[in-house]
């Protein structure tokens, strides 16, 4: 196997599935692309010349990669109308919670569901800041942003998800109770 | 019912920080694998598109050449006819109508020839037009009436430290520094694929008698953090100064002489120094597709001649590309007088039509002007005229590189 291949499947690739999980949420399809992450950085490996660390080198590339792969999917005419029902329907999600992801706390199962009403960026920000524990600095490095606007849209995803998690635990009635009780 | 922004941040943090952690359960040897085999069809593919087209490319030809080759046919034809109903008077009945046929045929198809003219007049309007959208440099008479201001701007990775010049109109009511400090809040960095750089977190101000620039720094300045900001700053002082003629630059922190610098230690006063022989390169931060950014190496060069031979070569460290293609055979170089340089190419080159010569014709200008020359003029080349550029005539060096045009 490849010696840079090597190197960073041991020290990242789990950091990057999960990133690319979390981004299309679908498993088979985060498999697909953690190997496009490999084939383009295998590619470009010689121009990297250490300027910024290896891990917002490749978070920055997976990030293309997620963002091609959003391209890909859909034609804007699609988009146009899944924003339109977006607004109408309750959060339908259309990939599943895979089996072996368990999801026992309520809260947690929907903000794992209300993620995807975040615009693309503001998913980014909220994987990477909350769940791969990159800071700012990392997560505007690996963005390719400045540490203002990661600020802002770090802001703008909270609201947006505070905003729909509350609207959802009120209607659904998932128990104010014990949203109450950790106040 | 449940109140309203009953979840704090801090919360919505923590079921994030809950949601389970995925792993990718495949072996790495079979990801490796998968990879490899990708990456080998990819390359297959590389010549697959490229020889379909050539197909098509031939299959054009044939087409168009077998169209050429029956016009001819068909005149051929007429003038047999012709012969035929003069000989055969008691045929002309017969004749005449076949004969009005073909020429029916061929009236038909000498307005699709004008047609064809006209579609070649049109691309080559087309060229010139494209052409007029690629000059990157600002030149004499792109600025009547108006002033210019060059920035040196870093690119995302702070590597290199682009100059990026904007126009103004003119105005003689606000001394031309404070114009120049105003105009810094209107660049677009961000949109022109540079760092959010300007203005400078730092209060400039033009001291008249003494000729000098003085530059207060807040205490909590990170422009002494690491050699590439330290390099952007003094990149970016020396140049305004260049462009005013000042002589000192001074530097204070929150009133008081001096700024720290993590490399350069304490420094009460900037040394400016002229720069210049150096030699432009293209940068591409947003992909070769795009016009290129023209940036001076970092270093200096002993004379033109070395600037123009290490034009033709990348400076991968620092991504920049080669300006000059290989395929531009410089014979030799003589200086005319102070302010011309002649460049006569060798036999063997061929300029390509194209934008990019354009590009390699401005990094030459660009590189002859950084050598304090005024004009070019490039003989011997097998085009007569690329562009606004006509070779064997003299061209002013432009007066300032990379134009970018400011929002209102």
């Amino acid at each position: 196997m490849d010696s840079v291949f090597e190197n960073l499947y041991s020290k990242y690739h789990h950091d990057v599935f999960q990133f690319l999980f979390y981004m299309v949420k679908n498993r088979e399809q985060a498999e697909d692309l953690v190997q496009e992450v490999y084939i383009r950085v295998l590619k470009s490996y010689q121009r990297f010349e250490g300027k910024s660390s290896e891990k917002t080198w490749l978070f920055s590339i997976a990030r293309n990669v997620a963002i091609d792969h959003f391209r890909k999917q859909k034609g804007w005419k699609q988009r146009l109308i899944e924003k339109f029902d977006w607004n109408t329907q309750q959060v339908k999600d259309k990939n599943p919670i895979p089996e072996d992801v368990t999801l026992q706390k309520e809260e947690v199962s929907l903000i794992y569901h209300c993620l995807d009403l975040c615009t693309v960026d503001q998913k980014m920000v909220i994987i990477m800041r909350y769940m791969q524990e990159l800071s700012i600095a990392e997560t505007a490095q690996s963005l390719g942003w400045t540490e203002s606007k990661v600020k802002t849209t770090q802001h703008r995803a909270l609201k947006v998800l505070r905003k729909e998690m509350e609207d959802r635990m009120g209607k659904e009635g998932i128990d104010g109770e014990k949203v109450r009780v950790e106040r | 019912m449940v109140k309203k922004s009953e979840l704090s941040d801090k919360q919505l943090e923590e079921y994030l920080r809950e949601l389970p952690k995925i792993r990718d359960h495949r072996d790495p040897r079979d990801i490796y694998q998968n990879i490899t085999v990708k990456m080998k069809k990819r390359k297959q593919k590389a010549w697959i598109i490229p020889s379909i087209a050539s197909a098509a490319a031939l299959l054009l030809f044939v087409v168009l050449a077998s169209n050429v080759l029956n016009f001819n046919q068909s005149a051929q034809d007429l003038v047999n006819e012709n012969a035929t109903t003069e000989s055969a008077e008691n045929a002309a009945l017969k004749q005449a109508p076949d004969g009005n046929e073909e020429m029916g045929i061929l009236s038909e198809d000498e307005p699709d020839n004008k047609e064809r003219f006209n579609a070649e007049e049109e691309n080559r309007e087309l060229m010139t037009i494209d052409l007029e959208g690629s000059y990157t440099a600002l030149y004499e008479s792109d600025i009547a009436g108006k002033s210019v201001f060059t920035y040196t701007i870093p690119d995302q990775n702070a590597q290199n430290i682009v100059p990026v010049s904007v126009t103004v109109p003119y105005n003689d009511e606000l001394p031309l520094f404070e114009q120049y400090k105003e105009t810094m809040s209107k660049l677009r960095e961000e949109e022109w694929n540079l760092s959010e750089y300007l203005p400078l977190n730092a209060s400039l101000s033009y001291v008249e008698e003494s000729n000098s620039l003085h530059v207060d720094l807040p205490i909590d300045h990170y422009y002494g953090d690491g050699s590439a900001s330290e390099m952007a700053f003094m990149s970016t002082l020396l140049s305004s100064a260049a462009m005013f003629n000042i002589e000192s630059i001074l530097l204070s922190t929150d009133g008081s002489p001096g700024a720290e610098f993590g490399n350069m230690g304490k420094l009460t006063e900037i040394e400016v120094e002229e720069k210049g022989n150096r030699a432009y390169y293209f940068f591409y931060p947003s992909g070769e597709d795009n016009l290129p950014y023209l940036v001076p190496s970092r270093n200096p060069y002993e004379n033109i001649n070395e600037a123009m031979d290490a034009m033709k070569t990348d400076i991968e460290t620092d991504m920049l590309k080669a300006s000059i293609p290989s395929n531009f055979n410089i014979e030799d170089m003589v200086t005319a007088n102070k302010e011309l340089l002649v460049i006569r190419l060798g036999e063997s080159s061929e300029l390509s039509n194209d934008q990019s010569m354009i590009h390699t014709i401005e990094a030459i200008l660009l590189t002859a002007k950084d050598f304090d020359y005024e004009k070019v003029k490039i003989e011997n080349a097998n085009l007569d005229q690329i562009g606004k550029f006509i070779f064997n005539e003299e061209w002013a060096v432009p007066v300032a590189p990379n134009k970018k045009f400011l929002s209102e």
